[in-house]
């Protein structure tokens, strides 16, 4: 081994962490404890985004933000070949695209694509780690348990954005497409772009409220299929339930944000959507109260390898 | 009170407002610490005072060891008792992830990361600035030697590469506690030694090593104390000198006497009282005498080489090491486990 002097804590009382007030004997500046903290998150985003982006467990993520993008597409393919005409001879209008664009989004993209892409990577959070044997890579690292959950969401969080909004900015523009006629000023009138800024809104409350609840799974390390399937199940019968088991669920705020209705047919349960504000600080403060347990819970957060 | 980085690259504020603000003991210390995966034990009922140096963890497989270092680094939180590790409770992962670097023996990494990536992430995840992140990961590299290798995949380093990028990892932060589970495992006799050789020169400074291994010998040349378990408990712990003497009753130390005329010296130490055995040893140059006096025998043995013509060339404890520490604790060589 290489005799090269380090900085070992030899000396005890920067070995044990004491704080001996000014500049340190290695030079650094002195920096507060949310400085520190907001380094600590820095640090695990950086690594987060690497695996949420760009390793092979991405791949499913990547997929299911791609899906509605390759539905939406071979859409249009199928119109430009086939022809896409009215039994009037028209194109679609840019209100009937926003219509079909209503339905792709939110049966397709919201409660499929939305919900096992923010299941994916917010369960592989803490629940890939084990399963990769890496977890305890993070928590031997010199930082609180609460600060490493809170940078892993962030992590997750922004990864998932990152892939969902992508995927919903291009479905946008493909929607533009079919109505070729009105594209060019449709996409700069107050609709689209209003449409556009609040479905990627909707999506980033999705990819906060799924992610929370999918961290929390992840932190209980329980088996998530379990929780994810029944999840999967309250949330896709959400139109069929009664108006106060429908509060329970995340697709009901996040619907009643969509800009444009659905038509849910003659057996669903018409709930009245509550208003905006109440949707987003209830999403807000779910994913508030979920992260909060999951930092307590990470507290008791043990990494067992069996290995004797 | 103002902050700063302390020694180990990390801001040391949040801590000097917690418990670290009074003065912490140079120990790790167990109080009565169990702890069971379900309804299986995994140590039982351990007290155990750890001090500066190097301290081995000696015993067979699934004896409880790695439990024992995953408690102390905190990858494991003890079912009952407690542990504090220079006066920092186990459930402070701050605290302890400072004083303590782990080289487990778990040899699996994140996904796609170098050597160098490994090192560096860690000590950004712990919230190292940029810029000294990468001096220490560098220096840490630099004292493994593998700063050739440093920008390659760890997926395709070899088990002695892995086994020195844990150790990078373990010491990259500075911390005071060095817990290597296996560390030898893989690595060529030269890198042993080197190895050897870093841990004595850690311990030197003043850290606690805390090692685990089944190569005997090496653990009775580097070793300070040992710690013997089997099935979850403690069985001995102390210097092994210590812990061989207070085994003296069950089992007689053996002492090895190179002379000239083994046969007449085997007549006189017969004499002595505590001598219970006394053979010709097999090469027919020495005497193997097993007492249970090991003191009293030594003198008597003094006056013997005065009072006659033998020649006595050398005197050596035949079974005061580790190996034979666990052959009678334990049953069997130790080194197949």
């Amino acid at each position: 081994m290489n005799g090269a002097a380090i900085a070992t804590g030899a000396d005890t009382a920067a070995g044990d962490g004491r704080a001996a007030g000014g500049i340190g004997p290695d030079g650094f500046a002195s920096t507060g404890g949310a400085a520190l903290w907001g380094r600590q998150v820095g640090g695990i985003v950086r690594l987060e985004l690497g695996k949420v982006l760009f390793s092979r467990r991405a791949l499913i993520g990547w997929g299911l933000a791609a899906a509605p993008v390759l539905l939406l597409g071979t859409r249009m393919l199928a119109i430009l070949l086939f022809g896409g005409l009215d039994e009037a001879g028209r194109l679609p209008t840019i209100i009937e695209e926003e219509q079909v664009y209503a339905q792709v989004y939110q049966t397709l993209i919201m409660r499929l694509c939305l919900y096992f892409g923010c299941a994916a990577i917010f369960l592989g959070l803490i629940r890939g780690e084990v399963n990769d044997r890496a977890l305890h890579y993070y928590l031997l690292a010199p930082l609180k348990r609460e600060v490493l959950i809170a940078g892993k969401f962030v992590g997750g969080l922004v990864g998932a954005f990152t892939l969902f909004s992508l995927s919903t900015l291009l479905t946008r523009l493909l929607m533009l497409a079919f109505a070729p006629a009105d594209a060019a000023r449709a996409m700069f009138s107050a609709p689209w772009l209003t449409h556009t800024l609040m479905y990627l809104g909707i999506t980033f409350l999705a990819c906060l409220g799924y992610g929370a609840v999918f961290l929390a799974v992840g932190v209980a390390r329980v088996n998530p299929i379990i929780p994810t399937l029944i999840l999967f199940g309250l949330e896709s019968v959400n139109i069929f339930l009664p108006a106060v088991l429908k509060q329970l669920s995340v697709v009901y705020y996040l619907t009643s944000l969509c800009p444009v209705p659905l038509d849910l047919g003659p057996i669903a349960i018409v709930a009245t959507p509550v208003a905006a504000p109440v949707a987003i600080l209830g999403l807000i403060a779910l994913a508030g109260a979920l992260l909060a347990w999951s930092m307590r819970r990470s507290r008791r957060l043990e990494v067992d390898y069996g290995e004797e | 009170m103002s902050a700063l980085n302390g020694r180990n690259g990390y801001d040391s504020e949040t801590e000097a407002s917690g418990t670290m603000a009074t003065e912490a003991p140079d120990t790790i210390v167990f109080s009565n610490v169990s702890k069971f995966y379900g309804e299986i034990l995994g140590v039982n009922r351990v007290n155990l005072v750890i001090r500066p140096g190097i301290t081995s963890l000696v015993g067979p497989n699934g004896s409880g060891k790695t439990t024992l270092m995953n408690l102390v680094s905190g990858l494991l939180r003890p079912s009952r008792g407690t542990i504090t590790v220079l006066g920092v409770p186990v459930d402070d992962a701050e605290g302890l992830g400072r004083r303590v670097g782990y080289c487990t023996q778990v040899d699996s990494f994140p996904p796609g990361m170098t050597g160098y990536d490994f090192v560096y992430g860690f000590l950004r995840v712990g919230g190292c600035p940029a810029a000294e992140a990468a001096t220490r990961a560098w220096a840490a590299i630099e004292r493994v030697d593998l700063v050739d290798a440093a920008k390659r995949k760890v997926a395709g380093y070899s088990k002695g590469m892995r086994q020195r990028i844990k150790l990078a990892l373990a010491i990259s932060h500075g911390p005071r506690i060095l817990v290597l589970d296996e560390p030898m495992n893989g690595l060529d006799p030269m890198a042993r030694a080197e190895m050897a050789a870093l841990f004595q020169a850690l311990a030197a400074e003043g850290h606690f090593v805390i090692i685990s291994s089944h190569i005997l010998h090496e653990v009775d040349t580097l070793s300070d104390a040992v710690v013997v378990i089997n099935h979850g408990y403690v069985l001995a712990e102390g210097g092994i000198s210590n812990v061989r003497d207070a085994m003296d009753a069950e089992h007689p130390l053996g002492i090895l006497i190179r002379c000239d005329k083994p046969g007449q010296l085997a007549r006189h130490v017969f004499g002595h009282e505590h001598v219970i055995e006394a053979r010709v040893h097999d090469d027919g140059l020495g005497l193997l005498v097993r007492t249970r006096d090991s003191d009293g025998f030594f003198r008597a043995l003094g006056e013997i080489a005065l009072t006659t013509d033998l020649v006595i060339d050398s005197v050596t404890p035949a079974d005061d090491d580790v190996e034979a520490v666990y052959r009678y604790l334990i049953g069997g060589s130790g080194e197949t486990t």
